[in-house]
């Protein structure tokens, strides 16, 4: 069974339409890569799966989205629900203007359901995951503001593992950031693929290359190609992608 | 926008003219409120004391102190804003946060702005209508502070939806990306951080509840009742009526005057202090933002 | 879940906007338009002696029999003095004693007099004494009429226009300093004044525009209107223009913070064009920024006008309180919110009185809403918050 799945995906906002019968799928523990020039669709394809697109007015979708063999628009699913089990980090880091503890324990403390101890065990083994904890142990009740951007990114990741999510999508997450930060975490991305299934969008296609399994090129609403990343940048099947590979590279 | 102009004299006495003219017409403002302050001061500072605020009046209106107007003015204003800071702030959440922003908001928006500028007289006479006469409350703190809290209501949902609006778009949405409702999204997040900005709202209504005569005229206010309001189905004295009454009664001039002065300072302190104390904090929490 | 109660709460409280803007303008229907059905006298009667020949009279020379200014004969009677005997001063012809026989026989007695015109319930009209119609036109009466006593019985005079001209009058004159005034600092503040001082006069304005309106008139009162008297030779400072002069001032921070507002806003292409091309400052400001909010400055200017109508208690204790049509600024002058403050308390639920002051209050509140509508209708196209 796929971890996550589109099956001829066709999305509308208001009359104008975004994404043109987008099929793609993926198994579990891979990093898919989403690449393609600005209004492309790759973010609207992104949060498809955590149906953060229900906010914008005049959205409608046919196909259908699938995680884990489920159909997440289905009615009786709960976005509210389906938001604690895929994890989001955002272009900007977002810290909430709490302590760094209070950032990481927020998704956990929404069930009420954690002990303390379970809560503040399950803080450090987040920051831990995102490479995090030594450079904050000792300050995890001073502010997240007081962090440096890259570590505020990385907080924004400890803070969609906490609540162990089993899919993570990540809308340019380095995008912001200096080279130093972004290495970390690109190196940290590696690293938790091991125990978690990630999408990423990037508009960096070395980061695509550098980190991905599989790479999806996307232009104008079209999935134009998708594949192994090895494949992909060293052989694409189609024109467009070339084309877009080759204008982008040097 | 250039501010230091070259300096090409002649041509531009014109200009340094109108400059400096609007200049003194804007600081002009300035001077009329010291001078009406200090007036105040100056005539009611001899008669306030601390036991001016705390007794009550004797010989009819013309000895002892006003707390029994003031005490009674407290009891209305507050328990008009916690009223109209309750249905306030939660129209303010709908209209911020929870709305679909369609025709029913607008409509929503377009009533508040109109009741915005009814004046105070005629929310008087609508509370007389209806909670003293219609509901049968007669003349009562409750009354009063029904008709204020409808009053503030215009001020308060507004500074509530500006407060809530204000909170970054970000953060909310980072919450909902965590998977966390609409609901613990607005509190945990939304009114947590909003909480400041309500603050000086709220002081702000309250100062401008205090000051209100108009609306109090026929929904609670008494002429003269020498005794503290005990429940709030009774009528009270409230400071600004009070004033009025002493401004108006014209039997002893010479010993109301003196009274009406130590009131009008004491009032007018009440609402001076809420009013800067709410446009300081407002302007501070702004220049935090924009850092 | 909490999440449906929250913002079911949240809704409610928005609904409840609704539900007050349409109680006012209900209740205020409902109190005030009996002022356009009812006549002052419902319950009484009028009657004349047997043998004067007038059967009806207009409610006006009714008035003008009781108030002892007119002839019988102009209104077809015969030519005897007027006796007019309204039955609340009952007691100054009968005693203080009143019982149903000693009415019954003063009433007999009455109506012996050949000019005599009696006001009486319904219930102790007299064999001995004659019935006649009188007419109420309400609408007359509200909008034909130029004097304002509505407390003179038994035929009030309910004329309006001294009240509504009033108010104009005020608001006019008021506008003549909030305006000028207005715009000159918002000007200032906008254009010339140091950045530091931005918050400090904001929080200035915030401060006047705060101010207790009873305080500000009861200042009025001590310093304003005897300098009026000695400056203008009055009999009474307590003027037309006392009260525009305060509420003027107190009306200024509105319609400052408007127009600074709408200047801030004007668009940067305007004014880099105008400075690209040499203009000075204030050439800039005359000849491009000010055009260029013309619509935010009418907007501006009838909010204030709205607050300026609206305003109570400043009138009440500083114009003088005189129901009649203004004259010059000079005039003591009564408006339409202070007479709402000044005679409600002594009008009796239900009473004639007491519909005609709703009545007013009903006319206040449209004139208000229009002048609202009207100002968020030149509001320039919406701007994104």
């Amino acid at each position: 069974m796929y971890k996550l799945q589109a099956e001829n995906v066709s999305v509308w906002y208001g009359t104008h339409q975004a994404l043109y019968e987008v099929s793609l799928a993926s198994e579990r523990n891979q990093i898919v890569a989403l690449i393609g020039p600005s209004g492309c669709g790759k973010s609207t394809f992104l949060r498809l799966f955590n149906r953060m697109n229900d906010f914008i007015p005049g959205f409608r979708l046919t196909g259908k989205v699938l995680i884990d063999g489920e159909d997440i628009y289905a009615p009786h699913v709960d976005p509210v629900l389906l938001r604690r089990r895929v994890g989001m980090v955002f272009q900007k880091p977002t810290p909430f203007p709490f302590s760094i503890y209070e950032n990481v324990a927020y998704g956990l403390r929404l069930q009420n359901r954690l002990s303390e101890k379970l809560i503040r065990e399950r803080v450090e083994q987040a920051l831990q995951q995102s490479a995090l904890w030594d450079e904050v142990k000792d300050k995890l009740k001073k502010s997240a503001l007081s962090l440096s951007g890259g570590q505020q990114q990385r907080l924004c990741i400890a803070r969609a593992l906490a609540v162990r999510p089993s899919l993570i999508l990540m809308d340019e997450p380095t995008s912001a950031l200096d080279p130093i930060s972004t290495a970390k975490i690109e190196e940290l991305l590696i690293d938790l693929k091991r125990s978690y299934t990630i999408v990423i969008v990037t508009h960096n296609m070395q980061q695509a290359a550098r980190i991905s399994d599989y790479t999806a090129f996307f232009k104008e609403g079209l999935l134009i190609e998708y594949g192994r990343t090895k494949d992909f940048f060293t052989n694409p099947q189609h024109p467009e992608t070339l084309r877009y590979i080759t204008g982008r590279f040097g | 926008m250039p501010r230091s102009l070259p300096k090409r004299v002649p041509k531009r006495w014109g200009e340094a003219t109108l400059t400096l003219f609007t200049a003194a017409i804007s600081w002009s403002m300035l001077v009329a409120l010291v001078g009406v302050i200090g007036f105040l001061v100056y005539r009611g500072g001899k008669v306030v004391s601390w036991d001016f605020i705390t007794s009550p009046m004797r010989e009819g209106m013309q000895a002892g102190g006003i707390a029994i107007p003031l005490v009674g003015s407290l009891w209305v204003a507050t328990l008009a804003l916690l009223i109209g800071a309750l249905l306030g702030t939660a129209t303010g959440a709908y209209l911020s946060e929870f709305s679909s922003k369609g025709r029913l908001h607008r409509l929503i928006e377009l009533l508040v702005n109109t009741l915005a500028g009814i004046p105070s007289v005629v929310y008087g006479l609508f509370g007389l209508a209806l909670f003293v006469v219609a509901m049968g409350l007669g003349a009562s703190i409750l009354a009063g502070a029904l008709t204020l809290s409808l009053l503030s209501l215009p001020i308060l949902i507004r500074n509530a939806q500006e407060a809530f609006s204000g909170v970054s778009q970000e953060l909310k949405l980072a919450s909902i990306g965590m998977g966390a409702s609409p609901a613990q999204t607005f509190w945990r997040i939304t009114f947590r951080l909003a909480f400041p900005r309500l603050i000086t709202g709220y002081v702000l209504a309250m100062g401008r509840l205090l000051g209100e005569t108009a609306p109090i005229l026929f929904t609670v206010a008494a002429y003269y009742l020498p005794a503290y309001p005990r429940s709030p189905l009774e009528p009270t004295m409230m400071l600004p009526y009070h004033l009025y009454a002493l401004i108006t009664s014209g039997t002893n001039v010479a010993r109301t005057y003196p009274m009406a002065f130590g009131t009008a300072l004491v009032l007018v302190t009440l609402t001076l202090i809420l009013t800067i104390v709410a446009a300081v904090l407002r302007f501070r929490l702004k220049k935090r933002l924009h850092v | 879940m909490r999440d449906k109660l929250t913002i079911g709460a949240f809704q409610t409280s928005a609904l409840l906007i609704i539900l007050t803007l349409a109680g006012i303008t209900l209740f205020l229907f409902r109190e005030g338009l009996p002022a356009l059905t009812q006549a002052p006298f419902e319950g009484l009667v009028f009657a004349v002696h047997p043998e004067n020949l007038v059967q009806n009279l207009s409610a006006d020379d009714c008035r003008g029999l009781f108030q002892q200014n007119l002839e019988w004969s102009v209104v077809g009677g015969p030519s005897v003095p007027v006796v007019p005997i309204h039955l609340y001063n009952l007691e100054r012809y009968v005693g203080n004693h009143a019982t149903p026989a000693k009415i019954k026989s003063f009433l007999d007695s009455v109506a012996r007099i050949p000019g005599v015109i009696v006001a009486l319930p319904k219930e102790w009209l007299p064999a001995s004494l004659r019935p006649i119609e009188v007419k109420w036109s309400a609408w007359g009466s509200l909008f034909g009429a130029v004097r304002w006593s509505p407390t003179y019985e038994p035929l009030p005079e309910v004329g309006i226009w001294p009240l509504f001209l009033g108010s104009l009058w005020v608001t006019f004159l008021g506008l003549l300093i909030t305006i000028p005034f207005g715009v000159i600092m918002a000007i200032y503040t906008a254009e010339f004044l140091p950045k530091s001082l931005y918050y400090p006069i904001k929080v200035l304005w915030e401060v006047v525009a705060g101010l207790p309106s009873v305080v500000v008139g009861f200042w009025g009162l001590v310093v304003l209107v005897p300098w009026l008297q000695k400056f203008f030779h009055l009999t009474t400072g307590e003027t037309a223009l006392a009260a525009a002069i305060l509420l003027g001032w107190i009306t200024i921070p509105l319609m400052a913070s408007l127009t600074e507002e709408a200047l801030s806003n004007v668009p940067r292409l305007l004014v880099e064009a105008s400075y690209g091309l040499g203009a000075t400052p204030w050439q800039t400001i005359l000849r491009v920024k000010l055009p260029a909010i013309r619509a935010s400055l009418l907007t501006a200017s009838l909010l204030s006008a709205g607050r300026i109508l609206g305003e109570t208690m400043i009138v009440l204790i500083v114009s003088g309180n005189a129901p009649v049509i203004p004259t010059s600024p000079l005039s003591p002058v009564r408006t339409l919110p202070a007479t709402l403050a000044a005679e409600l308390g002594e009008a009796p639920v239900g009473s004639y009185h007491y519909h005609t002051l709703f009545f007013l209050g009903l006319v206040l509140f449209l004139l208000t809403l229009i002048l609202n509508i009207l100002a968020y209708a030149t509001l320039p196209s919406e701007k994104s918050t």
